[in-house]
């Protein structure tokens, strides 16, 4: 074999090693910065799903291919019952020269458990798709302030379940959140997710859900079956 | 194909292009009556929502004029010589549950009897023991909860004339609109009313145990 293309190939696998092995280091070291933070929370780890989130039937959970759960944080959080992991699927594109590419997303939840008997309710900030779809008119649950209409699209099931969820106060205060934050509320769980964090960032994402919780209003309990409050 | 020897007609003609043409201006025709008949039907269903969502304002309102007798007879017995505000409240109760009009004119019929309902409670609190009493803490939480609900279903109700109002004006379901007299609802808005009037104050809090001084005055949570 000529000596150049045996260099070009060792230097090619010398290069492919390199990337797995930064992979697998970025990979162990979010896991131990997790076990840590985990233990700092009084909260237990497991590397892999155990709890069976991929059942779990919310929306975000049902999009793209290679789905995968990590890194579950577990354990009472301030009073609350928690969930946190981590959650990757890839879309696969097809390229004009016949070949694919996958495209990665990777997000941080938190599920969190209620008494609520909830109808699917979904609020995710608005992009450029939503609001195309607003502006010929297929429009999404629109609610009293405009302000909140411009930053989330809902959409629910239930049309009455969502306004009496989107009161004015839980608007002002997810418009004072920012709109990084998104929220699914199916059955007796309620999901709130964000682009992937970092770990000293998971902080911020458990007080949102657990805010996003005690936010929902008390005639919302009466009027669907909440026996306890949360 | 000489076009100049045959004419654009006879082209037409032989190469079946007034056919397509035919059937291009018929494929139009069907879907702008399949989208006329879609918008007709979604305002007709549109409305009944409308109505519909009236009618759990009007279940909520009538719970609240259905409370307020029990209210005034409990307070009565602890603070006998209020006639005058009894029968304001007995009157406004009178007067909204007697209104059957518009929602705005319900909302009027609305705003005095929250007014003196504003008022009732403000006496109340002058009074330890009625606030004690469990007859009245039950009945304040009654209508606390019953004044959510009213609210949950007043913004669902306006909500639902919000999107109906919208279709109404924009292109091209207002040519529907129009064309059928689909026209505007009203919205129920009592929020001005209230702000002026005050709105029924509920206080959820343990009430002192009677003193001989007075108790600092507790501070009320709307409900």
């Amino acid at each position: 074999m000529d000596p150049g293309a045996l260099f070009a190939w060792l230097a090619i696998l010398a290069g492919l090693l390199v990337g797995a092995w930064f992979g697998y280091y970025k990979r162990q070291r979010r896991r131990n910065e997790l076990r840590l933070l985990a233990r700092q929370l009084g909260l237990g780890y497991s590397v892999w799903d155990v709890f069976g989130l991929m059942t779990e039937p919310f929306d975000l959970f049902f999009r793209g291919d290679g789905r995968r759960f990590e890194n579950v944080l577990y354990g009472t959080w301030q009073g609350v019952e928690i969930k946190e992991f981590d959650y990757s699927y890839y879309e696969k594109t097809e390229s004009s020269n016949g070949g694919s590419r996958k495209t990665w997303h990777h997000f941080s939840c938190v599920l969190l458990e209620t008494d609520l008997s909830c109808p699917h309710l979904t609020v995710v900030p608005e992009s450029f798709w939503t609001r195309l779809a607003d502006s010929v008119g297929l429009r999404d649950i629109e609610l009293e302030l405009e302000e909140f209409n411009r930053a989330f699209t809902v959409r629910s099931d239930d049309r009455r379940f969502a306004v009496a969820v989107m009161d004015a106060r839980m608007m002002r205060w997810m418009l004072e959140a920012g709109p990084g934050w998104s929220f699914e509320l199916l059955g007796r769980r309620i999901l709130c997710f964000s682009k992937r964090r970092k770990p000293f960032e998971l902080i911020p994402l458990l007080g949102t859900a657990k805010r996003f919780h005690e936010s929902i209003p008390r005639v919302v309990r009466e009027l669907y079956g909440w026996t306890s409050a949360g | 194909m000489d076009v100049r020897r045959i004419g654009w007609r006879g082209w037409a003609e032989r190469t079946g292009t007034v056919e397509v043409a035919i059937w291009v201006i018929v494929g139009i025709v069907g879907l702008l009556i399949v989208g006329a008949i879609v918008s007709y039907n979604r305002f007709i269903s549109q409305r009944q929502f409308i109505r519909d969502s009236w009618a759990n304002i009007d279940t909520e309102l009538r719970r609240r004029y259905d409370l307020i007798p029990n209210l005034i007879e409990t307070v009565k017995g602890y603070a006998s010589h209020e006639r005058e505000l009894f029968e304001e409240v007995a009157r406004t109760r009178a007067a909204a549950a007697g209104a059957t009009g518009s929602p705005a004119q319900q909302a009027a019929a609305e705003a005095p009897l929250i007014a003196a309902l504003g008022r009732l409670f403000a006496v109340a609190e002058a009074y330890p023991q009625l606030r004690a009493n469990e007859n009245f803490l039950s009945l304040q939480t009654e209508l606390a909860n019953t004044e959510d609900r009213l609210q949950t279903a007043r913004r669902f109700y306006n909500a639902n004339v919000r999107d109906y109002n919208r279709r109404v004006q924009s292109f091209p379901s207002n040519l529907i609109a129009s064309t059928f007299k689909f026209a505007e609802e009203e919205y129920f808005e009592v929020e001005e009313a209230i702000r002026e009037a005050g709105a029924p104050r509920v206080s959820f809090e343990q009430p002192p145990a009677p003193a001989a001084s007075p108790p600092p005055p507790a501070e009320p949570t709307q409900g």
